[in-house]
């Protein structure tokens, strides 16, 4: 079956944007099992794989009823807002404005935090593992519905979404260790340039824009984001050099 | 619900600039049918995050 290049870029934008929140979960997952044991950190995964799970099942059935113009202008301005968000700080930390994310460090920073409460039961460990599953996978869902809703593009934006967390989660289960060495800041460098081309495009669509070339647009959008996006990691260099 | 807004805002001034290049492309979008509103949003937002970029490293 050959993907059309809307439906290639939700699959790729659907999986490295999961691949980015898996792996922040997993950290965390991993922090409470290595100071409490896999039990409370898998149980508190599973309780919000489940939660989830409910939520996408009670509320997935709205969608359908919701008019298309209505859903692509309010579902292309939170990914307008969410990937120029990611987009943003990629470019500070690509330009060394702001401190890269270290998964090695959050790790640490996690583990002493759970250590500190020496006193505390299991199930504050599990409530830490299920909060930091719960939160990553809402954005997963959200990024899903976002590039997926307005094309009658969820399923393969869906796969997207699952190919990275059961690669993550397979990673994880092998190795015992935060995945540090997966580039975070280039995944979302890149998933920044697309959720906002994909929210600039949904946007227009919602507001009636006529673009041309229809779906191709999409990459016309990633490709100029992209330039700017480099330009403003060369001009933000020097400016936060003579800042400092 | 905190929670929930930190999803999409991280620093407030872009996120209050998109959302005013939002309002004048659908403004433009109901005065001038075209493409005219779709150049709004593409320049406006691609200037909106150079200049909020830029202003971020001089801080």
């Amino acid at each position: 079956m050959l993907l059309t290049p809307a439906a290639s870029a939700a699959v790729l934008a659907a999986f490295l944007a999961s691949l980015v929140e898996a792996v922040e979960a997993l950290t965390i997952v991993l922090s409470v099992a290595t100071v409490r044991g896999w039990k409370p950190a898998g149980l508190g995964a599973l309780a919000g794989t489940a939660t989830l799970a409910l939520i996408v099942l009670l509320l997935g059935p709205f969608l359908d009823r919701v008019p298309l113009h209505a859903l692509q202008l309010v579902i292309g301005v939170l990914l307008l807002l969410f990937g120029m968000r990611w987009l943003r700080k990629a470019i500070l930390r690509a330009a060394g404005v702001i401190a890269l994310h270290d998964e090695e460090e959050a790790f640490a920073a996690e583990t002493a935090e759970l250590r500190a409460h020496t006193d505390r039961l299991n199930w504050l460990a599990g409530l830490a593992s299920y909060k930091a599953v719960l939160l990553e996978g809402l954005e997963v869902v959200f990024v899903v519905i976002a590039v997926g809703a307005g094309r009658g593009l969820l399923v393969p934006a869906s796969i997207g979404a699952l190919a990275a967390c059961v690669l993550v989660a397979a990673v994880g289960v092998v190795i015992h260790r935060p995945l540090a060495r997966v580039p975070e800041n280039t995944l979302k460098f890149a998933v920044g340039v697309m959720l906002s081309a994909f929210g600039i495009f949904w946007t227009g669509e919602g507001l009636g824009v006529p673009w041309p070339g229809e779906d191709l647009a999409i990459l016309g959008f990633g490709a100029l984001l992209l330039i700017a996006a480099l330009a403003a990691v060369r001009l933000a260099r020097p400016a936060a050099r003579a800042a400092a | 619900m905190k929670v929930l807004l930190e999803l999409f805002v991280d620093d407030g001034m872009l996120a209050l600039a998109l959302l005013a290049i939002v309002a004048l492309a659908a403004f433009v979008a109901w005065t001038i049918p075209g493409l005219a509103a779709g150049l709004v949003l593409l320049l406006g937002c691609v200037g909106a995050l150079l200049g909020n970029v830029i202003r971020a490293a001089r801080r």
